[in-house]
């Protein structure tokens, strides 16, 4: 994909109010630019928002929600997945194959069964260790202490788990193709050991998928995420700099036309989370096993009040889509449900934007696209496009939820399971940008968005929507 | 479910069908055959052991005990009465092991109990038979008296009785000035026999045909027969024995008298006892079972054997050296799903269920029995059990045909331990190791259940399914029995974990062999036993025989180590530290300290001939005779550096792990040496010895002090000393010294000259050594002390913390959690002020109630109902009054009882304000946050400043400036909180709304504020949220399922509160950021 860099024109600095030669960093995002930007003309486009059902309803948040623990959950999506996963090994292993229990099998017998993968894992973050951690540290040291050597050291393994029972996996299993929650037909059989040895992993049949609107809007679509605007370091220095450079080219302030024009084909931008700073978890996890007191979270306004006015410029030139991301305000269990509008005083009631859950499904000029913060993906894999892979294979669209990402305790339902197969999936916040146009099963085709962290990369992610082709433009001095 | 009933009742057909076929086929299958063959071989099959049904030992090869020598490792030893012909006699059965697995009980004939007396001055050796005869018919009479079968004696068994023998020998205290040996008569008969002409000679036997003769003191007449018979022999606990081949005489199967594949009889003179290198070094396949029961307790009591039946039992066997058990099931009652991966028995009756158990026990022949707190719980209930079903068969889980175990009760005391009184089991042949006897023994820690020893060794737990849930599983479905089976069996795997972890079967073993008791005594018995048996074997070889002394119960004491008055502080500098290397069994080489070379006066020329030691006391010279402490002592010391030299060389794995637990074992065992001496209430007291040993101690100490600061003056080393050294503290065998220099490598430097130079006014082997340098050191007092402990100058090692008492269990967690964070900012990070600032922080923070309550509960074992207990405690009271709340879920005798310390009013007293955390949570009761900073966290945060702060520390800390501001906690039960009405309150401003504004989320005066008051709502939820799913999803992880609830009630688990709490705040906070709007999509 092409990628450019847009510099400012010194001469259009000097005209202008901006005076990036004081300052090119300490750039308030106010008034001086809102004054210059101009209204162009920009087409609209229609979309339907199909998220409801990642809306957290009063039934799901009923008084007694978390007196709830998370086995509905699992349930939910088990009972969700379990025929599809049934349809896909009668294609693949054999038209006449039944589900078994676990426990109904003798060794050696070949059979199918079904369940959720779980894996144990001694890496896995844990409240648990990191507080063993702490009470070592002032234990007296045991003067036997042993220095030898530890045996039987633990190893990493993966189970599956049915209506029933839990067992260990042996054979053919990779513990990177698959995740920590998806569920999973394995075709193999029991073996001395108590191991369940797999010959052949079953995914759910994927969800059928409607066909791509052969005549696509001539527009682009932007997609930001992860601007980390909180604190006050050189990073974010550099990132309200970038992001300067951003709102002039965005607003089609900037003096190479066609980059003008570029920038006006864009119909809409979504924030795709993480806008005020994305927690590190690790840190998070200790501090949740040595912090003793119990502080009010600290807050940064400042970092609210600059995307509150960064949202009241755009609104004014774009209609922009806004998604909640981890560090954002907005409760962080998957599904994150949409700001209220309130919590932007300036920008907040402007009909051009846009209030979505994380993860949203949405459908623009005819194209399916499912957009999220991606913390789902990103706690799969390092490389985005294989993480997305992964999520749609096991047909579901956040599995480590709520192992090791966040979830809302459901009761009867999983949002996540994918009933329609996405022509587009968008995620955020990842390590790098990445994209990728996977083929699967019966012509189903899906395009794989990797959006890049903004605080890091200064970089943004463009689709056109009529080539689907992805194009990352990067903002920067450097 | 009807599927799930069809499914078991096929699962429970197979199994019987499994077993019934086996009944069947007593014939041997080729599998069997195939085995055979294999047997030989040292490589086992893994998964031909794997086979779960398959409980009994493999077959041994015919030739084993005919043309092939039986090698066993001995892992029990009992004696017992054998009426003969012509004479009874006192048979030794070892049982043990082959390397290859085999079981064999091997019956040693032929050897005699015996003690010794000190022949009268007038006796001749012609005597002898006249005092031998003459003693046979006083037994005799004796023996008809009690009338136990003993009218009808024919004249030979009366003439054999007992056998007497002129022996030369010397007793074990006093050197006498002359080495010549005494006449001493050996007494050697059966051990009754014995018993009764240990009474007889107290009132007087006559021995020369001349009237009754007193004898006097006697000689080893209270040690145990089976120790003796060891130390006779040189047979060690778990050590290996031989028969050889032509020696031994395999007994018919149809004769045995043991459940042992193998039985076979020898003379004690013909077995080969084999010292414990190469080959003989190994473990052999040790079968270690260990198991777990489950009753049907009724509500709120303790499960009681008279009305409680058993409804499970759980199995694990595994081998030693395997990560895995080989054999994983549960016996139920009632029907149940199936476990994969485990094997589930089920029973129709408890009557079957114990039954079959105690069939699978003899079938599987464990040599170990292992669980946790089996001993005091599991298995004398299962046998009382037995008792109340009438089913004899129960009760014979030994190795001993026909004989049942029994209970008793065993009061066991030792410094180490305290006074506790213990039951006592014996299962003929088999070791029991209760995992719960060695944790108590060997560590420290603030909780002993099961759940906390497992999270604190394997970061591990268990599910902990309250008590009164149990009935509920048991009388649902085979689903419900099937999760109490899960339980159950995780129940008994963990102690085998722990046992891997804690490397305990192994350094056991090895404590068994360096002391020569067998390895049911280590655990069942206190720290003389260890030593009595060293002694015992030490003073065979040399010719001296052990008086029995009579237990002098009045307390009789002597000085104990010296302690340097410490000059307390923080020490921003290197202190050095130089440690006398195994103080006190040094100074016993050294000046030859022992029984038989104390002296009651002196003798000769001071020095040459004899020592007078600090004390006053006085003993021979090395030169005049070697004691036999020293040489004890000697030997052990000279094991422990091969065993380490080995440990070094060594390259497979598990050799290491045999290696260490020697070495460890030698350590213990030589410094335990001393305390012997000095056990009034022993085998074998001798004050003399331990009040010199000390004395010479803290004179070295006071010696060592000395030299260093006369010495190392400023400017010595060729200048390389920048300031006079200073001793700061010292205690027992260490001082620590500040040399003034800057560097940690300066004070090694200057350390290791001075470990050297001041050895040299030691006698050899007394050695000081340099270990260590502290930098940054704070020393608080005597016996406390912290600090960054260097052995290389580049990077510290750990922090190392003594005294500070931070594993109490009367503090609750949050007194450990600020020191150590103190500790740290003072030590690692070495920024006093910030300590401080810190400890000021957590106590405002207490004050404001910003404290997490798991870090405020304090938890007391509940040990005897309240009317038991003199003075009212608060736990005690807690617990009455949980049970009026709830009889089932309140805590039972046996548990501990976790609470808090709740604001009550002024007059209260301290036993009424413990509450249930539960409780405490769920009615939002304030904390008595006053009481937690006077009562827990000021003493000891006071000690750790008053370093540096001085005197005032204490007053600094809970008076100052930081505890002004305090807040208070609206209770939602009893005082006013029934009077209070609910309404809602602004989220910013917390004044009531009303009217127009009563939905909205602040009032009219806020709303410029929302986009602020909403962002510090949602950070609230967020944090909270965060922690929901954290502890959730970790609790889920422990348990191992994710399509099952999570049951666990775990209290002293860190998590269990956080999470109840959580679940309440994220209510709140949810309900408060929902106030600004359901949240809309839009398109």
């Amino acid at each position: 994909y092409s990628s450019n860099t847009t510099s400012l024109n010194p001469a259009l600095c000097k005209k202008g109010a901006l005076n990036l030669d004081d300052s090119p960093i300490e750039i308030a995002l106010d008034a001086t630019i809102t004054s210059m930007v101009v209204e162009h003309h920009r087409d609209t486009i229609t979309s339907k928002n199909n998220s409801q059902r990642f809306l957290i309803t009063p039934h799901d948040a009923s008084a007694d929600c978390f007196d709830r623990q998370y086995y509905h959950f699992y349930n939910a999506r088990f009972e969700a997945l379990k025929g599809r996963v049934l349809a896909n090994a009668k294609k693949i292993v054999d038209p006449n194959v039944v589900v078994r229990l676990l426990e109904d099998l003798a060794d050696e017998e070949m059979a199918f069964v079904i369940g959720t993968i779980e894996k144990r894992v001694d890496s896995r973050p844990s409240v648990l260790k990191e507080i063993a951690e702490e009470e070592a540290k002032i234990a007296e040291a045991d003067e036997n202490e042993t220095a030898a050597c530890n045996l039987f050291a633990k190893k990493d393994y993966m189970e599956i788990e049915d209506e029933t029972q839990i067992v260990k996996l042996s054979g053919n299993i990779d513990m990177n193709e698959v995740t920590v929650g998806s569920i999973v037909g394995l075709w193999g059989k029991m073996v001395p050991g108590n191991l369940f040895e797999v010959d052949k992993w079953v995914w759910p049949t994927a969800a059928s998928q409607n066909d791509l609107p052969q005549e696509r809007p001539p527009y682009t679509m932007a997609f930001i995420s992860g601007l980390n605007l909180r604190g006050s370091d050189e990073v974010l220095a550099k990132t309200r700099a970038a992001l300067q450079l951003f709102i002039r080219w965005i607003t089609g302030c900037g003096t190479d036309e066609k980059e003008s024009e570029r920038a006006l084909r864009v119909v809409r931008l979504f924030i795709c989370g993480s806008s005020i700073s994305a927690p590190d978890v690790e840190t998070e996890m200790k501090e949740m096993a040595t912090s003793i007191t119990r502080e009010d979270p600290f807050i940064d306004q400042d970092a609210l009040t600059t995307v509150d006015d960064l949202i009241s410029i755009l609104v004014k030139t774009i209609e922009v889509d806004v998604l909640p991301g981890l560090g954002d305000p907005s409760l962080c269990m998957l599904p994150q449900q949409p700001f209220p509008r309130c919590a932007f005083t300036k920008g907040g009631e402007s009909r051009h934007l846009r209030m979505h859950t994380n993860p949203s499904d949405i459908i623009i000029g005819g194209i399916e696209f499912i957009i999220s913060s991606g913390q789902n993906v990103s706690d799969l894999s390092s490389s985005p496009v294989e993480a997305m892979s992964l999520i749609l294979k096991s047909q579901h669209f956040a599995p480590t939820c709520p192992d090791t990402v966040d979830g809302f305790p459901f009761e009867d339902r999983d949002p996540f399971v994918i009933d329609r197969f996405p022509h587009v999936i968008v995620a955020g916040n990842q390590a790098r940008a990445e994209s990728k146009q996977v083929e699967f099963e019966e012509g189903r085709s899906c395009l794989l968005v990797g959006v890049p962290t903004f605080s890091e990369s200064h970089t943004i992610t463009l689709l056109d929507l009529e080539t689907l082709e992805v194009s990352n433009k990067h903002f920067g001095f450097e | 479910m009807p599927q799930t009933a069809k499914r078991t009742s096929t699962a429970a057909r197979s199994d019987s069908e499994t077993k019934r076929r086996k009944e069947e086929q007593p014939e041997k299958s080729s599998y069997e055959s195939q085995l055979e063959a294999l047997a030989e071989s040292s490589e086992i099959d893994e998964n031909e052991v794997a086979d779960e049904t398959k409980w009994e030992r493999r077959p041994f090869p015919s030739e084993l005990g005919k043309s092939h020598p039986i090698a066993m490792q001995v892992l029990d030893v009992e004696t017992y009465v054998e009426q003969g012909k012509g004479y009874d006699r006192t048979n030794v059965k070892l049982y043990g092991i082959t390397r290859h697995g085999v079981s064999v009980c091997c019956i040693v004939t032929d050897y005699f109990p015996y003690f010794y007396f000190q022949a009268p001055a007038n006796f001749q050796p012609e005597h002898i038979e006249t005092a031998q005869r003459n003693l046979n018919s006083v037994l005799a009479g004796a023996i008809r008296r009690v009338g136990s079968g003993g009218q009808n004696l024919s004249t030979e068994v009366i003439d054999n009785l007992v056998h007497l023998k002129i022996v030369r020998g010397q007793n074990l205290y006093y050197y006498r000035g002359t080495e010549t040996k005494q006449m001493f008569i050996k007494v050697s008969g059966t051990q009754p026999t014995l018993n009764k002409a240990k009474q007889e000679f107290k009132n007087g036997v006559n021995l020369m045909g001349a009237g009754l003769v007193q004898v006097g003191t006697l000689f080893e007449a209270n040690i145990d027969a089976d120790v003796k018979f060891m130390a006779h022999t040189g047979v060690v606990g778990c050590g290996w024995v031989e028969v050889p081949v032509k020696k031994g005489h395999v007994v018919p199967e149809k004769s045995m008298t043991s459940r042992c594949q193998l039985e076979v009889t020898c003379n004690y003179k013909d077995l080969i006892v084999h010292s414990l290198d190469g080959e003989w070094a190994d473990i052999a396949p040790l079968r270690t079972l260990s198991f777990d029961i489950e009753c049907l307790g009724r509500r709120g009591v303790f499960p009681d054997p008279t009305h409680d039946s058993v409804i499970q039992i759980s199995n694990m066997v595994k081998l030693q050296g395997k990560s895995e058990p080989f054999i994983r099931n549960c016996f139920v009652l009632g029907t149940c799903a199936g476990v994969v991966g485990s094997h589930i028995i089920e029973c129709k009756t408890e009557q079957e269920l114990l039954e079959r158990w105690a069939e699978f026990v003899r079938l599987v022949d464990p040599d170990v029995l292992t669980g946790y707190n089996i001993l005091n719980f599991d298995l004398p209930y299962i046998l009382d059990r037995a008792k109340i079903l009438r089913l004899p068969l129960v009760a014979q889980l030994g190795r001993q045909r026909g004989r049942a175990s029994g209970v008793r009760e065993a009061a066991i005391s030792s410094k180490q331990m305290g006074s506790r009184v213990n039951k006592s089991i014996d299962i003929h042949g088999r070791a029991i190791f209760d995992v719960l006897q060695v944790v108590l023994r060997d560590y420290k820690l603030r909780s002993y259940t099961l759940n906390s020893v497992s999270y604190h060794f394997l970061s591990e737990q268990k599910e902990d399914v309250e008590h009164s849930t149990i009935p509920d599983l048991q009388n649902g479905d085979a689903q419900s029995r099937r999760r109490l089976a899960v339980y159950c069996m995780k129940d008994s795997i963990l102690p085998l974990r722990l046992l891997d972890k804690l490397m305990s079967i192994v350094n056991y073993i090895e404590m068994a062999r360096v002391t020569g008791v067998p390895l049911n005594f280590l655990l069942t018995r206190g720290q003389q036993i260890k030593i009595l048996s060293m002694m015992i074997r030490r003073c065979r070889k040399e010719g001296f025989f052990l008086p029995v002394i009579e237990v002098n119960t009045d307390e009789q004491s002597y000085e104990g180590a010296t302690v340097i008055e410490p000059l307390r502080g923080f020490y921003n500098e290197p202190i050095a530290t130089l440690d006398f290397a195994s103080l006190y069994p040094s100074i016993m080489i050294a000046h030859n300290l022992c029984y038989t070379t104390l002296m009651k006066g002196p003798q000769g020329e001071e020095g040459v001939d004899y020592i007078k030691t600090p004390s006053g006391n006085f003993f021979c010279t090395k030169e005049k005779r070697r004691g036999l402490l020293p040489l004890i002592l000697e030997d052990l010391l000279a094991a422990r550096k091969k065993a380490k030299n080995d440990l070094k060389n060594e390259k497979d794995e598990f050799k290491k792990m045999v290696y260490n637990g020697r070495q460890l074992a030698l350590k213990v065992s030589a410094n335990s040496v001393y305390g012997f001496t000095g056990a009034t209430v022993g085998k074998l007291p001798c004050l003399e010895i331990s009040s010199s040993v000390t004395a010479f101690g803290r004179q070295m100490i006071d010696l060592t002090k000395k030299t260093v600061e006369e010495t190392y003056k400023k400017g010595y080393m060729g200048g390389k000393c920048p300031a006079d050294a200073v001793v700061v503290y010292g205690d027992t065998d260490s001082v620590m010294v500040k040399f003034g220099v800057k560097t940690v490598a300066e004070a090694m430097e200057i350390g290791l000259h001075a470990a050297t130079e001041v050895s040299k006014q030691f006698v050899a082997p007394i050695k000081l050594e340099f270990e260590k340098v502290y930098f940054p050191y704070l020393l608080i007092n005597k016996k406390r002390y912290a600090g960054l402990y260097f052995t290389r100058p580049d990077k510290h090692d750990k922090m190392d913390c003594k005294g500070l008492e931070t594993v109490r269990r009367d503090n609750c967690p949050l007194v450990a959690n600020v020191l150590g964070t103190c500790l740290e900012k003072l030590l690692m990070d070495r920024n006093a002020d910030q300590a401080l600032i810190y400890a000021k922080k957590v106590i405002s923070d207490l004050l404001c109630n910003k404290i997490d309550i798991s870090l405020l509960i304090i938890s007391k074992e509940l040990t005897k109902s309240s009317e038991k207990y003199q003075a009212k405690q608060a736990h005690v009271e807690l617990a009455a009054r949980m049970k009026k709340r709830d009889p089932g879920s309140a805590p039972r005798l046996g548990d501990r009882v976790p609470y808090v310390i709740v604001a009550a009013a002024k007059n209260v007293p301290a036993y009424e304000k413990a509450e249930d955390p539960a409780y405490v949570l769920a009615n939002n009761i304030p904390i008595d946050t006053h009481h937690y900073l006077t009562n827990q966290l000021a003493k000891p945060l006071a000690r750790i400043f008053e370093p540096i702060l001085g005197d005032r520390a204490e007053k600094i800390l809970i008076e100052g400036e930081h505890t002004r501001v305090r807040s208070v906690v609206q209770s939602k039960v009893g005082g006013l909180a029934m009077f209070t009405k609910k309404s809602n309150t602004c989220l910013g401003c917390k004044s009531v709304l009303r009217n127009d504004d009563k939905d909205e989320a602040v009032c009219a005066h806020c709303r410029p504020r929302t986009a602020e008051i909403y962002m510090n709502r949602v950070g609230t939820l967020n944090a909270n949220s965060r922690r929901f799913s954290r502890l959730w999803t970790e609790c889920q992880n422990c348990a191992k399922t994710m399509h099952e609830k999570v049951n666990c009630s775990a209290r002293d688990c860190p998590i269990f509160y956080r999470r109840e709490k959580v679940r309440g705040e994220m209510r709140d906070s949810l309900q408060a950021v929902m106030r600004f709007g359901q949240p809309t999509i839009d398109d």
